[in-house]
């Protein structure tokens, strides 16, 4: 029995094709002339990492779990994600910081173009008064490849839809640090998982609420997952519509996948999937509380928000 | 015009023309080949500084995107499963036609992932290592897609029975 790769390589229809006739290297001679004739771009312009879009979608995600933690907490409409919120904080184990590293794929219209797989881990540290620190790295071999970007700071609500609090964000391209401070966003209706309160909890409660239900079991990642979807309810952008499948571990009720889609309009829809790798709960004391600072980064050069110098 | 960069330029074209003419060919129609080679070496001189010394597997990888870049405006899709499935079975004794024949069929069925890496191993006669950079991952984890999409393709020869003659004839 012949191996099936000789068996295919003996199937393949065009097995002459590489042989060029004359009329195929004046074709090829033709568009070589027409190739080297191009202008030479001066200089390429810096290229920025593939991983720009999931980084960015990854930026996204973890900002609407903020975004939704500080609207949810001002947020006063009875049975609303603000009531909830505010159970699961007063719940939630002051003396915790969940970590997670996530696996993040995003499919959609926007990012996805030519570039089937786009990919990036996330790793984050959240504690309940608010401190936050993110990763995002490469994907090398499933695990965490290069640093392409970390922030940290401390969030909290301010007025409606205004969120308060340092922020440093480091660019490893650049070695450079900068201060700054959240933005702001609308009022939402997102069931984005806040990231400072114990997730169990909050999804039992999104269950309890009828905003999530239960659709059957699955396996991930050999472990027995409860499935929790919603419908499409309105997403933070005006006209938009998300909709959230999680799939949680039967036991801790932690999420061990989430599947995330927003649809706009006539635009693809856009997939963000997000496999934990982790999903842990930290005692929050003076060791691991060091884990919500940025990283030391030995010569990065830090700049405030107008852009001054802050180190020499 | 920088010579050494056109030089350099001309030898990788010239080197590798015709397996980038016969990666588009097999997977396209004659008129979207063309214009996938075309478009593959524009890239290949624009970002000349980009192609590794082995740039083989780098210019499929670039043919590769540009196809995908099309099927997504056309419906050029089709023509590959076309050309899979209905190709005239070239070989000298009748079985080894049949089989030539169902083995396309199976692997027209294949998801693009598998058919990329046992066509990348068979057909362009890459191995596994300018495969993977070919198609942007490890040796290990193209080692695993290719053994996955042989598995799977013999699940699917051995789902399909062999054409009869009869319909070789008629495709």
């Amino acid at each position: 029995m012949r191996d099936l790769i000789e068996r295919l390589r003996d199937a393949d229809p065009m097995p002459e094709v590489e042989r060029l006739s004359a009329e195929d290297r004046r074709e090829a001679d033709a568009l070589l002339h027409r190739l080297t004739s191009e202008p030479v771009p001066a200089a390429s312009p810096p290229r920025r990492p593939r991983i720009r879009g999931l980084a960015l979608a990854a930026g996204v995600a973890a900002v609407l779990a903020l975004v939704f933690a500080a609207v949810s907490l001002l947020d006063d409409e009875p049975g609303g994600p603000g009531v909830v919120e505010r159970a699961v904080a007063a719940t939630t184990d002051k003396a915790a910081i969940y970590h997670t590293v996530a696996l993040e794929r995003l499919i959609g219209a926007d990012v996805s173009a030519g570039a089937p797989g786009r990919e990036a881990i996330f790793e984050s540290w959240n504690a309940p008064d608010g401190s936050t620190h993110q990763k995002t790295f490469k994907v090398r071999d499933g695990r965490r490849g290069q640093l392409l970007s970390e922030a940290a700071g401390r969030l909290h609500p301010k007025t409606r839809g205004r969120f308060a609090g340092p922020v440093q964000i480091y660019d490893p391209r650049t070695n450079r640090i900068q201060h700054t401070r959240f933005g702001r966003s609308g009022k939402g209706t997102s069931l984005a998982l806040n990231p400072s309160v114990d997730p169990g909890k909050s999804l039992r409660a999104l269950q309890a609420q009828g905003r999530l239900r239960f659709d059957g079991t699955a396996r991930v990642g050999g472990r027995e997952a409860y499935r929790l979807v919603s419908g499409p309810v309105p997403g933070f952008a005006k006209g938009r519509t998300e909709s959230y499948e999680y799939f949680v571990d039967s036991q801790t009720y932690y999420p061990l996948l989430i599947r995330y889609r927003v649809a706009s309009g006539s635009d693809k829809p856009l997939e963000l999937s997000i496999r934990y790798l982790v999903y842990e709960r930290l005692p929050f004391d003076r060791q691991h509380s060091q884990l919500l600072k940025l990283d030391r980064h030995p010569g990065a050069a830090e700049y405030d928000r107008d852009g001054r110098r802050l180190n020499p | 015009m920088d010579p050494t960069r056109t030089q350099r330029f001309e030898q990788m074209f010239t080197e590798h023309y015709a397996a980038v003419r016969g990666y588009a060919l097999r997977r396209t129609s004659a008129d979207a080949a063309q214009d996938t080679v075309a478009e593959t070496f524009l890239v290949a001189w624009r970002r000349l500084d980009d192609v590794p010394p082995d740039a083989l597997p780098w210019l499929f990888g670039v043919a590769r995107r540009v196809l995908a870049n099309q099927r997504r405006s056309t419906a050029r899709s089709a023509a590959l499963e076309q050309r899979l499935a209905g190709t005239t079975a070239i070989g000298s004794h009748e079985d080894r036609a049949d089989e030539a024949e169902a083995l396309r069929a199976a692997l027209g069925r294949l998801s693009e992932s598998d058919r990329e890496a046992l066509m990348l191993v068979a057909w362009h006669g890459l191995s596994t290592a300018r495969a993977a950079r070919a198609v942007g991952c490890t040796r290990t984890a193209f080692g695993v897609r290719l053994h996955r999409a042989r598995r799977r393709l013999e699940a699917q020869l051995g789902r399909q029975p062999l054409p009869t003659a009869a319909s070789v004839e008629a495709s």
